[in-house]
């Protein structure tokens, strides 16, 4: 491995493997998370595809495959998973994914409370179903894992204004939407 | 890596609120590869069973062409009148003398016309 971005990924017979493996998770798995989250925008699926993507990498080693890059094939290999979750969810239920997992606060709540949450959550997940998984992208990599516009540039492989840009679309949409839909986001 | 700005407009919270009560706490843990460590071990031993069952039975047929040729050829002690159309010196190939042995009620010999 070489570098920040560990550029070259040899088999997992070899001794080190375990914790190369470890540090790779370590390393990218919060962006892994985020490119499936982006797609599904469910937590519980998004840690599901992160984990097996993992353990993919590992059966990749296992066969003696050699990735350069395992930052970009990991991103890939979880984009893939996270599209294919989607059509075998959609097959087996022959609808849209659920809709579970709002992300309910994890604190205690009134009821009162916990309604509000659910529903200001449903808001912004209908608002974020709306824009296009590139945004989504961008914007789960930025608040959920509180990336800075470089370093999402970087993750994502496109350029730092063109993060700046889809932000600024996303937040003005976002705005719009929560003032057409009267959320008070600020509850 | 991280950016510690705060954002000061109700979009970034909303947005902060929203997507940080998503992220898993605590983080899961990294997986264990392990468990496909033992998707490749039937292959192994199935690959390991093959080669010990084919091995076994080539030997097998290579011992079981062995004895059949030393007992066809070399342990038979060889007939002291045995000439070499097989039959001793002085027999004959008459029915009657193929059959003067066989148990008279149950086989007749044929009747030469």
């Amino acid at each position: 491995m070489q570098g920040r971005l560990g550029k070259t990924v040899n088999t997992a017979s070899k001794p080190g493997r375990r914790s190369e493996f470890e540090a790779l998770y370590e390393r990218h798995s919060r962006a892994v998370w985020a490119v499936a989250f982006a797609r599904w925008l469910d937590a519980d699926t998004a840690r599901d595809v992160t984990q097996e993507t993992f353990l993919r990498l590992w059966r990749e080693w296992e066969s003696g495959q050699e990735i350069q890059n395992p930052r970009a094939w990991l991103l890939r290999v979880a984009r893939n998973l996270a599209d294919d979750t989607a059509k075998s969810s959609f097959r087996r239920n022959g609808t849209a994914p659920p809709e579970q997992f709002l992300g309910i606060g994890t604190r205690e709540l009134s009821p009162i409370e916990n309604l509000e949450q659910a529903e200001r959550t449903l808001s912004v997940r209908k608002i974020l179903e709306e824009l296009p998984i590139s945004d989504r992208d961008i914007l789960t990599l930025k608040y959920a894992m509180d990336y800075d516009t470089e370093t999402i540039a970087e993750i994502l492989g496109i350029q730092s204004s063109a993060v700046h840009m889809r932000l600024s679309r996303a937040r003005q949409r976002m705005a719009d939407r929560l003032s057409f839909n009267g959320v008070d986001a600020q509850s | 890596m991280k950016s510690k700005t705060s954002h000061p407009d109700h979009v970034d919270r909303t947005f902060s609120d929203y997507f940080q009560s998503q992220v898993p706490n605590p983080w899961p843990e990294c997986p264990a590869p392990q468990s496909s460590v033992p998707l490749q071990n039937p292959i192994h031993t199935s690959r390991g069973s093959a080669w010990y069952s084919r091995s076994a039975l080539a030997f097998s047929v290579v011992l079981l062409l062995g004895l059949g040729f030393l007992l066809t050829s070399s342990n038979l002690p060889p007939t002291p009148n045995a000439t070499k159309n097989g039959l001793t010196e002085g027999a004959t190939a008459s029915g009657k003398n193929i059959f003067k042995n066989l148990d008279p009620m149950k086989s007749d010999p044929p009747s030469s016309k």
